[in-house]
């Protein structure tokens, strides 16, 4: 059975009287151990599909329909109190802003002892033990001294190592890690993924990271779920997505990125046109008033099918089995 | 990707400065398709927010009655006529139809004095307040955008300010001087002011720290028009809101000084001065108090509504988060 | 392994807090000598620019041009003003006022004489205010848009537009006059505490419960109260640790200035209820054009509030490292 099962994920919000869908139908499952990649632009909905997996969503967002299982518990409907067994013990996040994410009014050791003091029942001078130990293992130098520290006497990458020890100090079997690296610089964003993946493979913790950036996927996935405006385009292995992909957008998001090993010509290629807001979804593929390779059909909504082997699915009528009937 | 830029004209220069999307437009998606726009916008959601249009209407129509009450006032507020008094010399009651709200202990038209007392409290009220606003604008913002020395001056100035509160303030300022409604007006407003000036100080500060002062920096703009073009224009939002929450507060300061004595001078009319008046009649003629109190709660009601719905229109905190999540910005 | 020893870490090493906190002590009340300077010296200015003749009204106003003269001279009048400054300087710091028009008495001896009163009417109306506003702004945040948060944002906008003279008007009217359950006035009992402590606190009150519900609003908002759901943390501890440890700050701040200006005497309820506190007394002054009376209550008004956001601003300092860190720089 697979550790996280989402179906049919719906997810909307509202502002004033419009209701907004953000996420329009997201399924995906996942593996203990594996490590899943959630790719997309800004506002494709991936952000909101890992709130919505742990219900932090703001007042104004509402999951409309869909399930989302975790080892065996609904948790679309779950009671507060068996979701907050859940959190923190069994699936952590890492948030994209450290500076915000973190109080800045506590030390940064008091944080992270924060969970396990409430999770393993510790005391507070044996929390905070673990929280030191914790902080060297996520590669904080001199732990001792920056256990006593504020969150805004440390650099953005500390913070960042800060936030990955809470989040795995009270040894969860789920990492949800929300652009983790997004705001920092590349040195920085290196180091950190290592970490990540360093301690995803020690701990056998399964992973969703959330990322734009196809390096990222690239290097620290073994699957990847592409997304766009709301819905998954495209989801398979990741050296299958990104060397073969099924859908023109996988493929323009990947003729996009430069490349050291070709020659430069011209113009970086990139996609025409820009991502459709929420309120503006119309009927057909919302990808369709961008891509280069249209046809009638489009104007039904495509669903996932069969790309290549291997459980690699795409939603587009030029791709898959229904390629041939095209033709 | 393509992102909305604008090319903005640096005044006297001959070159363009080009500044990436002042923030205020991050409630717009990527997509370059722009909603409204910032005060349309913020229009929309007052209109459509029925206790801030209740206020907006109270306001109104304390503008329109302070403004015409040399038409709409029967009779001269300061004249104490014979016929206003009872034989015995007490005032009128309410519903003669020469007095149509009485007379007060003088033989004065009630009603007159009301409307011109409501001229006084709004003078004073949006007057200070427009001057507090341009100080606090003025000051916060140099004060944000300057090296230490500089802005430790002003900020401590201000400090100074907050430090006497506000009525003791007034009194002694007022005890050695004439009082009068612009000396009232200015002494509200400098020290509303100084309040004002650490709020737009707070912000400006950490605005300073953005990119979009930042990229204008960069191009070579001069720091005094980043400050008004680029920086301010976020900072008047919250300005507002708290100029208007301000002209409550004004009434009633102002009501008080009267009260008190050292406000509106006998014989003019001032809401407080009213009740000051009328404290002793307060067992047989209670509405003399009654009415020039209900005009002062009735006018920082209108004010603190409208002023309340302004704050949520111009910074729907939790809208604004649910747009810029909509937008992929957080 | 950690072979390296290192102390536990506990919320910020106590003697670090303590190095900080005494860097910051220093700072601000350097700053804070200097506002009261600058105040002392405009109040200073202020009572020149007064046309009333200070000889005059001292002498009384039938008196002759010899009586005012000597007068003149006995006070230093004639002396350049920068002499009378630095006079005024040299007596203030022994705690000299000046002397009353109207009674002769010593000012400070006047103030100093009813500050008690005054002071036990501040803390009653600061508990009033803090023990009403404190929990219905918490409420009104957390039960957002519900019909409790409406009830209270409602009463409170009452409170708020009430000025307090009415207000204390109504409550004598209704209270001590018609229902004779409080005394009409003075500080004959107990009781006589209440309905000016009431009339007091009340529109403070209501000032601190808006101000807590739109901060507790903008805090549970930020990204730390996310986290710390996140972490599966009840939501009583998210709320206690998180949520009101960060909204406590301005609210202190704000408490600090209002004892302050309540222990400079508010007048206009001393006055009402026959409160006999500096504020009653600073009132009489003003009728009597009593300038020094006036002004040296308005001093120690202004030092009162300055000392107490004093304290505020260092209570301030324990809870937020960011306050007593102002200038240092960050870590690696």
């Amino acid at each position: 059975m697979a550790l996280l099962t989402v179906c049919e994920l719906r997810t909307a919000f509202s502002t004033g009287s419009k209701l907004l869908p953000v996420v329009r139908g997201v399924s995906f499952d996942l593996e203990r151990g594996e490590t899943l990649g959630l790719v997309g632009e800004s506002g494709c909905g991936k952000s909101v599909t890992a709130l919505s997996i742990v219900r932090l969503l703001p007042p104004s967002g509402k999951i409309m329909s869909g399930s989302v299982i975790y080892d065996g518990v609904e948790l679309t409907s779950a009671s507060k109190r068996a979701l907050r067994q859940v959190r923190g013990r069994h699936v952590a996040m890492v948030f994209q802003d450290s500076m915000t994410s973190l109080n800045p009014l506590l030390t940064v050791g008091r944080q992270i002892a924060e969970g396990i003091e409430f999770h393993r029942g510790s005391t507070r001078k044996a929390a905070l033990a673990r929280a030191g130990d914790l902080l060297e293992e996520v590669g904080v130098p001199e732990p001792g001294r920056r256990l006593r520290q504020y969150p805004h006497q440390l650099s953005g990458g500390l913070r960042q190592r800060v936030a990955i020890a809470a989040a795995i100090g009270s040894d969860p079997e789920l990492l949800i890690a929300d652009e983790p690296t997004t705001a920092l610089d590349v040195t920085t964003q290196a180091q950190l993924l290592d970490l990540l993946k360093r301690e995803q493979a020690e701990r056998e913790m399964a992973t969703i990271l959330i990322t734009h950036d196809l390096g990222v996927i690239a290097r620290m996935s073994d699957r990847v779920c592409v997304m766009y405006a709301g819905r998954i385009v495209e989801q398979g292995n990741v050296d299958e997505v990104l060397k073969d992909s099924g859908h023109p957008y996988t493929e323009g998001l990947l003729r996009s990125v430069p490349r050291l090993d070709a020659a430069v010509v011209g113009r970086l290629p990139s996609l025409p046109g820009a991502p459709p807001t929420p309120g503006a979804l119309g009927q057909g593929c919302a990808f369709a008033p961008r891509c280069s390779e249209r046809i009638g059909r489009c104007d039904a909504d495509p669903a996932l099918e069969p790309v290549g082997d291997d459980g690699h699915t795409a939603a587009c009528w030029m791709r898959g089995a229904s390629r041939a009937g095209a033709r | 990707m393509d992102g909305p830029w604008r090319v903005a004209a640096h005044k006297g220069r001959d070159y363009a400065a080009v500044s990436t999307t002042v923030a205020l437009d991050d409630l717009v998606g990527p997509n370059g398709e722009r909603d409204r726009g910032y005060w349309a916008e913020a229009w929309f959601e007052l209109r459509h927010d029925w206790t801030a249009m209740v206020g907006l209407a109270l306001v109104v129509a304390l503008v329109l009655l302070a403004v015409l009450a040399p038409e709409l006032a029967p009779h001269n507020p300061t004249f104490q006529f014979f016929q206003g008094l009872t034989p015995d010399g007490s005032p009128l009651r309410p519903g003669s139809h020469s007095f149509p709200l009485g007379t007060d202990g003088l033989g004065r038209d009630e009603l007159s004095r009301l409307l011109y007392g409501a001229r006084v409290s709004l003078s004073v009220g949006v007057l200070a307040n427009l001057l507090a606003a341009g100080l606090g604008i003025f000051f916060g913002g140099i004060a944000g955008m300057s090296r230490s020395w500089l802005q430790s001056v002003i900020m401590r100035a201000v400090d100074v300010v907050i430090s006497f509160p506000v009525l003791l303030l007034a009194i002694a300022l007022l005890s050695v001087t004439h009082p009068s409604v612009t000396t009232i007006t200015v002494i509200i407003g400098v020290s509303f002011g100084a309040y004002l000036s650490r709020l737009v100080f707070t912000q400006v500060v950490s605005l300073r720290e953005r990119d979009f002062v930042t990229a204008a920096r960069t191009v070579g703009t001069r720091t005094p028009w980043i400050l008004f073009r680029h920086v301010i224009p976020h900072v008047v939002p919250s300005v507002i809101v708290y100029s208007t929450l301000g002209v409550a507060t004004a009434i009633q300061l102002e009501a008080a000084l009267s009260y008190v004595g050292i406000g509106i001078q006998p014989p003019n009319p001032s809401w407080g001065n009213m009740i000051s008046d009328g404290q002793a009649y307060l067992s047989s003629d209670p509405w003399l108090v009654i009415l020039p109190g209900v005009s002062i709660m009735i006018a920082m009601f209108g004010f603190s509504l409208l002023g309340d719905g302004l704050r949520d229109a111009l910074d729907p905190t939790l809208e604004r988060r649910t747009r810029l999540i909509l937008a992929g910005v957080r | 392994m950690p072979s390296t020893p290192r102390s536990n870490g506990g919320p910020g090493s106590f003697w670090l807090v303590c190095a900080d906190m005494i860097r910051y002590t220093l700072r601000r009340v350097g700053w804070t000598i200097l506002v009261l300077w600058a105040i002392v010296s405009l109040t200073f200015v202020a009572t020149f620019l007064s046309p009333i003749d200070p000889a005059r009204s001292y002498a009384g106003l039938r008196a002759s041009k010899q009586v005012i003269a000597e007068v003149r001279r006995q006070f230093g009048l004639n002396e350049p003003r920068w002499v009378q400054y630095g006079r005024y300087i040299e007596r203030l710091l022994h705690g000299n006022l000046g002397h009353s028009y109207a009674t002769g008495q010593s000012v400070f001896g006047a103030v100093l004489g009813r500050l008690p009163y005054t002071a036990e009417l501040a803390i009653a109306a600061m508990l009033v205010q803090i023990t009403l506003g404190l929990p219905l702004g918490v409420a009104a945040a957390l039960y957002r848009g519900r019909p409790l948060d409406r009830g209270i944002l409602s009463v409170s906008l009452l409170g708020v537009v009430t000025p307090t003279f009415v207000l204390g008007y109504l409550l004598l009217y209704v209270f001590a006059f018609k229902l004779a359950w409080f005394p009409l006035g003075g500080t004959s009992s107990f009781a006589a505490l209440v309905l000016p402590a009431v009339t007091l606190g009340v529109g403070g009150a209501a000032w601190y419960t808006r101000m807590l519900r739109s901060t507790v609003l903008n805090i549970v908002g930020e990204d730390y109260v996310r986290t710390a759901r996140s972490r599966g943390l009840p939501e009583r501890l998210v709320i206690w640790r998180h949520v009101l440890r960060n909204a406590i700050g301005p609210l202190i701040t704000m408490i600090g200035i209002d004892l302050g200006v309540f222990l400079g005497g508010v007048l206009v309820v001393e006055k009402v209820f026959d409160w006999p506190g500096i504020g009653e007394q600073a009132w009489n002054a003003i009728s009597f054009n009593d300038v020094p009376m006036v002004m040296g209550t308005v001093l120690v008004a202004a030092f009162f509030i300055t000392i107490l956001n004093l304290a505020a601003d260092l209570v301030n300092a324990v809870i937020d490292p960011r306050v007593r860190y102002s200038g240092t720089a960050g870590g690696a």
